[in-house]
């Protein structure tokens, strides 16, 4: 048997010389590959090339061409036409299944949708309240850092002169018991005082009775 | 498809029509059974509908089609073979095939030795030639033969290498014509 060297790929099949045998499969590959239209145009005229010299390789591709023909006598079988619409009716099916379970989807998702809205409400509501309840406690403070000014506004007024304030200040003439203080003191005279006079007043009643 | 892909039934009737035949005709020959070769091609398209949304613009939808035909096709096989009692009559290995159809056949044929084969029987020995080749060389030749797929697109729809497809090619039709080459001949007797 003789056989050419036409191809790279034959190469790998060991055909490096006249009448070494060829592998057979590799031949047959390449063989039905070119039947297919699947080589390039180089390994087409290789081949062309190697059929032209060979006729057992002709004989072989007539043999797979003849089986591979034998192949379009195979009946083609009709579909059922039926079988168009009832596939039809189960993708319909499966549409409106798809859609329900879509609205289903859809639905339990509003919940929770309306929940995460109400907790977001719900909790700007409370830092709004908390920012509010810091400014008015900022303000209540200040008012009451500004008490002691405020009780001796109709003194510092009657004063009129800041620089003078300050001389006094220098003098060190505040540094007496603070006004607080004074007017604890004060508080705590007047408190005692009208509980002696009703304790007089009461000595007195009985004395006049008796 | 786009359009199928936007929910459109109409197009989607109109692509079943147009392709149920083959993939109902390439299902038929893998499994070898008319009914189940329905069901299966309905569960090709349903699946197709399924997964429309997935279909990528500019693919080949023919491809695309096989792929899915290919994937229901293995799993009606598989979940066949695990039930024996419904095990398809040819389905097997190749060399246990051939030796189905050497003993059934060409005793057949045999018996008329000087006739030439109606198409029935052409037709018959065919089809048990096509059931001795395993399962991916069967959906090869299909696909190659039937739907005039280049190994590029086997090889996408089978999900193997061209290489591989070629060589799944080549032991294909090195079994087809060993099974048929005698039948081949025959009819050369005859006509000559």
């Amino acid at each position: 048997m003789q056989k050419t060297i036409s191809s790279d790929n034959w190469d790998n099949a060991q055909v490096g010389t006249w009448n070494v045998p060829v592998k057979t499969e590799l031949d047959e590959e390449l063989l039905i590959a070119y039947l297919d239209g699947e080589l390039d145009s180089q390994n087409v005229r290789q081949m062309e090339d190697r059929l032209s010299r060979e006729p057992e390789l002709r004989e072989k591709m007539t043999v797979f061409e003849q089986t591979w023909n034998l192949l379009d006598s195979l009946e083609t079988v009709p579909v059922d036409k039926e079988l168009v619409r009832s596939t039809m009716e189960v993708v319909t099916l499966t549409i409106e299944k798809e859609l329900n379970e879509g609205e289903k989807k859809l639905e339990q998702r509003k919940i929770p949708d309306f929940l995460i809205t109400l907790a977001i409400l719900m909790l700007c509501g409370m830092i709004g309240y908390q920012l509010m309840s810091l400014y008015r406690l900022s303000v209540d403070r200040q008012i009451l850092d500004d008490i002691p000014i405020i009780q001796q506004m109709n003194t510092y007024k009657e004063i009129g002169n800041f620089d003078f304030l300050k001389e006094l200040a220098k003098e060190r003439v505040f540094d007496t018991p603070s006004t607080d203080t004074k007017i604890q003191e004060t508080l705590e005279e007047e408190l005692t005082k009208p509980v002696e006079s009703s304790e007089k007043n009461d000595t007195q009643s009985i004395e006049t009775r008796e | 498809m786009l359009q199928v892909r936007e929910d459109d039934a109409t197009a989607f009737e109109e692509l079943m029509i147009r392709y149920q035949g083959r993939v109902f005709s390439i299902l038929r020959h893998i499994t070898g059974n008319h009914d189940l070769a329905e069901d299966l091609t309905q569960d090709v398209f349903l699946r197709v509908f399924r997964a429309r949304k997935n279909y990528t613009p500019g693919a080949k939808f023919s491809t695309w089609l096989f792929t899915i035909t290919n994937n229901v096709a293995i799993n009606a096989l598989r979940s066949k073979r695990r039930k024996p009692e419904h095990q398809f009559i040819f389905s097997g290995e190749s060399t246990d095939s051939m030796a189905t159809i050497d003993n059934s056949v060409p005793e057949k044929s045999a018996l008329m030795p000087t006739r030439q084969l109606d198409s029935q029987e052409i037709q018959e020995t065919v089809r048990m030639a096509i059931t001795t080749l395993n399962d991916n060389q069967r959906m090869a030749v299909l696909l190659n033969k039937f739907e005039g797929m280049n190994y590029a697109d086997i090889a996408q729809v089978m999900k193997l290498t061209p290489q591989a497809v070629k060589s799944l090619l080549c032991r294909a039709r090195t079994n087809l014509r060993t099974v048929l080459e005698p039948y081949v001949e025959k009819g050369k007797k005859i006509e000559s």
